[in-house]
C-alpha cells in the first residue's frame, strides 16, 4: 500500500495552522530584555487566564513546596522565576495549538511528556556549554512538533509508519522517509517558519537527528544541543513508552558539546527533578 | 575500533543497555570521555545508557 505524502500538500495544511498568540513571542523575547520587570511579564501572562491557571497550579504543586500559598502570576514570578515560568506558558501555548489526533500507535500525552522532557535537558545543557537558554528550552519543545501535525493531519499513513518502524525495529524517523517520503523534522521546520520561530530554532528541528548539517557561527549548533538532549530523554526513559528507541548519538555534536565528565549524572538529575516538577502543573 | 553491541538499544530494556554496561565495565580504566569518543564514532550509544543506569543505581564517582 503506497502511503506516500505529497510534500506540496503537506505545507498548505501548514500554512492553515493558526498563529501561535502574540504574547508568547513577546514573552520569550521579554526574557531576552534585561530591564525586564516582573510587573511588565506578569501582566503580558495575565491576559489568557487559562495560562495564569496552569502557572498557578505549577507554582502551587509540591515540587515547589507552597502548596495554595501563591495566589497571583507576580508571586509565582517571584517564587519560581521567569525563565520557569516562560517555560510553562510557552508550552501550555504550543500545547493548544493541535488538538489531540486519533492516530494508531501515536501517544499524545507521551509526546508532549518526551517534548517536554527534551525542553528541560535543551536547557540545561545549553546551560552547562554557555549557550541562550530561552532558545533551547523552545528549540527542545517544539522539535518533534512535525510528527504532531502528521498524527493529526495524515494518520493513516503515520500509523502505517509507526507499524513499519516496529517490524523493521528502525529509528521513527527513518521509517517516515520509508513509507511517507517525508520526515517530521522537515515538516516540524514548516512550522516553525510559520509560527515566527527564529531561524536557529528552525534549523535545530530541521537538524534534530543530523546536526552535522546544521549551519552554525558559533562552536555549538542549537541542532547539537536537541540533538543530544533527545537521545539523553530517550535514555533516561522519561516517558516508558513502550519498545521506544534511544537515537543514535551523533560524535560531532557530543564533541562540540564539550561537556565534562563530572557534569554528566548531574544533568540527568537536574532534567529528571525539573521534568517531574512540571509535568505535573502541565500535562 | 571498540567492540559494542549495533543493535538498537532501548532505554529500560535488559539487551542491549546490559550487554553496553558489561563491555563498557571491562574497560573501565579507559577515561571516561574518551570512551564516549571511541563509541559514537563508532555509532552506539550505549555510553549514554550506561550513564543511565549508573544514575539510576546512585553512583556517582
Amino acid at each position: 500500500m503506497n502511503l506516500a505524502i505529497n510534500s506540496d500538500n503537506v505545507r498548505a495544511r501548514v500554512r492553515d495552522l493558526p498563529a501561535l498568540p502574540k504574547a508568547v513571542h513577546e514573552v520569550i523575547l521579554a526574557l531576552d530584555d534585561e530591564d525586564l520587570r516582573l510587573d511588565a511579564l506578569a501582566h503580558k501572562i495575565a491576559i489568557d487566564p487559562a495560562m495564569v491557571t496552569k502557572i498557578l497550579r505549577a507554582a502551587n504543586s509540591p515540587f515547589y513546596g507552597m502548596s495554595g500559598r501563591i495566589g497571583s502570576v507576580h508571586d509565582a514570578l517571584r517564587l519560581i522565576g521567569l525563565r520557569t515560568v516562560s517555560a510553562l506558558f510557552t508550552t501550555a501555548a504550543v500545547m493548544r495549538s493541535i488538538a489531540p489526533p486519533s492516530c494508531e500507535g501515536f501517544d499524545f500525552q507521551g509526546f508532549w511528556e518526551h517534548s517536554l522532557g527534551t525542553a528541560i535537558c535543551s536547557q540545561e545543557l545549553a546551560r552547562l556549554c554557555g549557550y541562550p537558554q530561552t532558545l533551547a528550552f523552545t528549540a527542545g519543545l517544539v522539535h518533534d512538533i512535525g510528527r504532531l501535525a502528521l498524527a493529526a493531519y495524515y494518520p493513516h499513513e503515520l500509523a502505517g509508519s509507526i507499524a513499519f518502524a516496529r517490524e523493521r525495529d528502525c529509528p521513527q524517523f527513518e521509517a517516515e522517509h520509508s513509507v511517507l517520503g517525508i520526515g517530521h523534522c522537515e515538516v516540524g521546520a514548516w512550522i516553525a517558519a510559520h509560527w515566527h520561530f527564529s531561524d536557529k530554532v528552525i534549523e535545530a528541528i530541521r537538524q534534530h537527528h543530523d546536526p552535522s548539517e546544521a549551519q552554525c557561527a558559533t562552536p555549538v549548533a542549537l541542532a547539537d544541543i536537541v540533538h543530544t538532549a533527545d537521545g539523553i530523554v530517550h535514555a533516561l526513559d522519561l516517558v516508558h513508552v513502550g519498545g521506544d528507541l534511544v537515537p543514535r548519538l551523533q560524535l560531532g555534536a557530543w564533541e562540540r558539546l564539550n561537556l565534562a565528565p563530572e557534569s554528566y549524572l548531574p544533568l540527568f538529575e537536574r532534567t529528571e527533578m525539573n521534568f517531574l516538577g512540571l509535568r505535573e502543573a502541565l500535562i | 575500533m571498540v567492540n559494542a553491541p549495533t543493535e538498537h538499544p532501548r532505554p529500560s530494556g535488559a539487551d542491549a543497555g546490559t550487554e553496553g554496561t558489561r563491555v563498557l565495565t571491562a574497560q573501565a580504566d579507559m577515561r571516561l570521555r574518551e570512551l564516549f569518543r571511541l563509541w559514537l564514532r563508532d555509532g552506539h550509544v550505549h555510553p549514554l545508557i550506561h550513564l543511565v543506569k549508573r544514575y539510576r543505581s546512585g553512583d556517582r564517582d
